[in-house]
């Protein structure tokens, strides 16, 4: 029995990973997951994360994942994310920027203004930060 | 241009010699676009391709979402995606040709069309058919946004049961050569072919299938339409291309024989005054 599987991360703009993988943890509306080869098939939304990649060989690798879903197959798991990035590729003063904005929205007091939108984009930009931050030491 | 003068034919070739500027200047600007839009295109592509088909194997897996309804009479609805400017080549003429097919073999109650792009909304407009929505003006460049106007708009319509059945139609694009209409069902989605290995186990959906389909369709929805648009995009610039091309080398061959023309007609001239001298100076003896 394979102890890996196929694992794709898509998003609009490019395919950012795709190759064998041993393990991957990823965060559902229902809670952390990981999994692992011969996994039950599963479709479940994602929320804003950081996802961990245990690839075949090679070293653990991390991206910030913007919201999505995660569907886990026979023999291929894909993750459609709405945007993912990796720790190199963020722009820190965009992301600090984008809480900033985020923040102010959630503390302003309003009718109809979107709480969810807004501590989506709040997610997404921690998420951001705390993968930039600690792209030297990665620790899960 | 049977005897035109000398200087008939000469304007005749500075004429085509300014169209051919502009068609030149038109071929090398669709050129820039095409790299572009093909790019972009190409980039979305995988998504596309993978949320289509984890749309259909989950919805072979789950029912009970209002976008799933299969309802027994069907008013089908066309999105038919064409460009809003022209001198694209048979860009327009063949999406357009091809839809009008399908709407044919459509069946049921009197199809309608979701016209994106200026000119499909003018052919369907003169056709009588009916026109459940109009999108113009998406530009060069198709945003995700965009897209989400559109398919906030066909969803309006399936939900509310003005339409019963809705097909998309537009260019996929193969490379600047090739590129051709074709259509599939959006709504109700599409359910996979049998040998679809992912098909022989069942599907867990977390938290569970009302949720999943409540985030997953209108998702799939937005996302096939963009790609359809930046797929017509490429295949338009590409088609642009082609066609100003072959305008320029028309135009080439134009001038040619009216270059030649030009030459045998002043012959002609200076042959005749040449003669009429001699006969001249014939008769002066």
């Amino acid at each position: 029995m394979a102890t890996t599987y196929h694992l794709k991360i898509v998003t609009p703009e490019r395919t950012i990973f795709e190759g064998p993988v041993s393990y991957i943890i990823v965060r559902s509306t229902e809670g952390e997951i990981g999994i692992l080869a011969h996994h039950m098939q599963l479709i479940t939304p994602l929320i804003p994360h950081i996802i961990t990649v245990y690839p075949e060989n090679g070293k653990t690798e991390q991206f910030t994942i913007g919201g999505g879903f995660l569907e886990v197959g026979d023999t291929t798991t894909i993750v459609l994310a709405d945007s993912a990035e990796r720790a190199s590729e963020i722009d820190v003063a965009r992301a600090e920027r984008a809480r900033q904005r985020a923040l102010e929205v959630i503390g302003k007091v309003e009718p109809n203004m979107d709480l969810i939108r807004a501590k989506r984009a709040l997610a997404r930009a921690e998420n951001r930060l705390k993968l930039a931050g600690r792209s030297t030491s990665m620790t899960h | 241009m049977a005897g035109s003068g000398l200087k008939e034919v000469d304007r005749r070739i500075k004429s085509v010699k300014n169209t051919q500027q502009i068609t030149r200047a038109m071929k090398m600007v669709a050129a820039a676009k095409l790299r572009k839009a093909e790019s972009r295109a190409k980039q979305a592509r995988a998504y596309a391709e993978e949320i289509l088909s984890i749309t259909r194997r989950a919805v072979s897996k789950g029912t009970g979402h209002p976008l799933l309804d299969q309802r027994d009479v069907v008013r089908k609805g066309f999105v038919v995606v064409t460009s809003s400017r022209g001198l694209a080549g048979p860009y327009n003429a063949n999406i357009l040709r091809y839809a009008a097919v399908r709407m044919q073999e459509a069946g049921g109650k009197d199809p309608g069309v979701f016209a994106i792009g200026r000119k499909g909304r003018d052919y369907f407009l003169h056709r009588r058919v009916p026109i459940f929505q109009e999108f113009l003006g998406i530009g060069d460049e198709p945003t995700f946004h965009q897209a989400q106007a559109i398919a906030h708009e066909i969803l309006r319509h399936f939900l509310e049961h003005q339409v019963d059945e809705v097909w998309l139609s537009y260019t996929q694009f193969i490379n600047p050569l090739t590129h051709h209409a074709q259509s599939f069902r959006l709504l109700p989605v599409e359910e996979p072919a049998a040998d679809d290995p992912s098909m022989r186990r069942s599907y867990v959906f977390e938290p569970d299938t009302q949720t999943v389909f409540k985030d997953l369709l209108p998702h799939y929805v937005e996302v096939l339409i963009y790609s359809a648009l930046l797929e017509s995009k490429a295949s338009e610039q590409a088609a642009r291309m082609t066609a100003m091309d072959s305008a320029s080398k028309n135009a080439d061959e134009l001038i040619r024989r009216m270059v030649l023309m030009r030459n045998r007609l002043r012959q002609a001239a200076i042959t005749k005054e040449i003669a009429e001298l001699v006969s001249g100076a014939e008769a002066l003896k």
